[in-house]
């Protein structure tokens, strides 16, 4: 089976993933849904190649569309006092603070922490993922912990 | 302490749980079948600019050669051009074999080329001489076989070519035979002319490294491939002028004022034959009836050089003696040649055209012209090509530059593809 149905029953089962993903990526709940659909959009066409494994293409998808979007309409939140979206109950303390640290970070250095200590996905597999070198995703991570722990983020062991 | 991991699986709870994504799967498809639509559109149009250019430029270095003759001897065209700047060279197309004619033309922007026109193929070829100087004297033998030129240095600017020797290229072979020649600051471009399987030429010298003056005169005659077989030293006696000098049965013929000379590398002192009317070089035998034409000269005449003369023909009716027949009604700027026994071809600097004369009705009709825009191109006839069939000619290609049109096709291949990025990026379903 690798036609509507297949599709169609691989997004009933991960979709509520892929939003956390992607929700992590973007910082905003809205955007996170538009990303996960686009991501899915676009997996359509390969879906007879890749029924069989999906999850590598879709998040391959998801990832670099998070970064190539910024690029494209330099979307990048600006940092400000309020949070751009807060649940019923809002948020704790740490929430706010990570939420605000990785706000500031770049896309792809947010992707990089994203893919490597949300989805702990190897640095091999996240430079596949994002079609870097590994070595760039190292320096990424590394400048991105760096200034993690600048926004008193301290506490956070990697 | 709590890990980032940790941190960000909680931050991540907060995310949407994700409302109804109706017609993900359709809105896929019609993704997918656009994406294509665009790429099919933006490569079809890619590949026929390709085809426009690669067509285009075929066909402008598409060489029309010369209709099949009944013979394969030299042939005539009907028109002499010049071709394009990016025509082909020996070194990359091959030899012509025996040539029809040679003439100067630009090649490659600031060089000067030499062009062969093929005997009988009528093709124009740049013909790759090494070493050549790129100066105005080269000579075409009689029957289109060689060519002789001057090599050395080229020059960079105002000061003279440095020339070390000269060449002679054989139209057929490509092979080059060479007359080096010692000199300290190399020697002044002259006139050179095939006389036979001799090359006769004027060893003029530089006495100065800036190669403004220069020393000496003697002519010399080089068997082709071998010696010197004759040296005329202006101290000891005339030389030969070469300047417009004819051939005739292995000798050179010069002619001005009331003489004409013919000059052997047999002999030191040249036969001379007295016009009584003054004549202007070059003159023109003919082989079979021995008898020369040539225009009157100035003689002072405040007249350009390039102004039509009464024409003459020069019979010999005693030793050492020409009588001389005035062609009635006829004026031209050169005699250039003989077409039949009767027949002698003049060259009108005024219109570009030569034509064919009888000598018993002068009346002149034209023959074949040469069109450019450029001037003097130096344009030689092999004398043997005067007598050969004519042909209606194309003009000879016009190719564009190799890299202009490599670049064209590279930018239309880069331009589609960034284009078929661009679509497949922006593109939403």
């Amino acid at each position: 089976m690798s036609g509507p149905d297949s599709f169609e029953e691989y997004v009933a089962a991960r979709r509520g993933a892929l939003l956390r993903t992607a929700y992590l990526l973007t910082g905003s709940g809205d955007d996170a849904e538009d990303l996960v659909q686009v991501a899915l959009i676009k997996a359509v066409p390969h879906w007879k190649r890749i029924a069989d494994h999906p999850e590598p293409y879709v998040r391959k998808i998801l990832a670099r569309e998070s970064v190539s979007r910024w690029r494209r309409r330099r979307w990048r939140e600006v940092p400000t006092g309020q949070l751009p979206e807060t649940s019923v109950d809002g948020p704790s303390a740490d929430r706010v603070e990570l939420q605000q640290a990785l706000a500031r970070l770049a896309p792809r250095q947010r992707a990089v922490i994203v893919l490597r200590y949300y989805e702990d996905l190897t640095e091999v597999e996240t430079a596949r993922v994002l079609g870097i070198s590994v070595g760039t995703v190292k320096s990424q991570a590394r400048d991105a912990l760096a200034r993690l722990r600048l926004d008193a983020l301290d506490t956070v062991s990697t | 302490m709590t890990t980032l991991h940790d941190r960000l699986t909680e931050l991540a709870d907060e995310a949407p749980a994700g409302g109804p994504a109706p017609e993900l799967w359709d809105r896929g498809r019609r993704l997918h079948r656009r994406r294509r639509a665009g790429t099919v559109v933006i490569v079809a149009v890619a590949a026929l600019l390709l085809g426009i250019l690669g067509t285009t430029s075929w066909l402008r270095e598409r060489q029309q050669p010369a209709p099949a003759g009944a013979s394969e001897g030299l042939r005539l065209p009907d028109e002499f051009f010049v071709p394009g700047e990016f025509t082909d060279g020996t070194d990359d197309a091959g030899e012509l074999g025996p040539l029809t004619a040679v003439l100067r033309a630009p090649r490659h922007g600031d060089r000067t080329g030499l062009v062969g026109i093929g005997g009988s193929s009528g093709i124009y070829r740049f013909l790759d001489l090494p070493g050549w100087v790129q100066d105005d004297n080269v000579a075409l033998s009689t029957d289109g076989s060689r060519v002789a030129y001057w090599y050395g240095a080229r020059s960079g600017g105002l000061t003279a070519p440095r020339i070390d020797g000269l060449a002679v290229y054989d139209t057929t072979t490509g092979t080059i035979a060479r007359d080096p020649i010692e000199s300290d600051h190399g020697l002044m471009s002259q006139p050179l002319v095939l006389v036979g399987d001799e090359v006769w030429f004027e060893e003029q010298p530089f006495i100065d490294e800036d190669r403004e003056a220069t020393n000496g005169g003697s002519v010399l005659a080089w068997r082709i491939g071998g010696e010197h077989v004759r040296t005329w030293q202006p101290s000891a006696g005339p030389v030969p002028s070469l300047v417009d000098a004819t051939t005739v049965d292995g000798r050179l013929v010069d002619g001005a004022t009331h003489r004409v000379r013919l000059w052997s590398s047999d002999r030191v002192e040249p036969e001379v034959r007295r016009t009584g009317r003054s004549i202007e070089a070059p003159v023109q035998p003919s082989p079979l009836t021995g008898v020369y034409v040539a225009v009157l000269g100035r003689d002072g005449a405040a007249v350009s050089a390039s102004d039509p003369r009464p024409v003459v023909t020069l019979a010999a009716t005693a030793p050492g003696r020409f009588h001389t027949n005035l062609v009635p009604g006829l004026e031209t700027s050169e005699v250039v040649g003989w077409r039949a026994d009767t027949v002698f071809v003049t060259f009108d600097y005024r219109t570009s055209v030569f034509a064919q004369v009888p000598m018993d009705t002068a009346s002149a009709k034209p023959l074949t012209r040469l069109t450019s825009d450029l001037g003097d191109v130096g344009l030689q006839v092999a004398a043997d090509a005067w007598k050969g069939p004519t042909y209606g000619a194309s003009a000879p290609p016009d190719p564009w530059d190799p890299r202009l049109v490599w670049g064209a096709g590279g930018a239309v291949v880069l331009v589609a593809a960034g284009l078929v990025v661009l679509w497949r990026r922006r593109v939403r379903a």
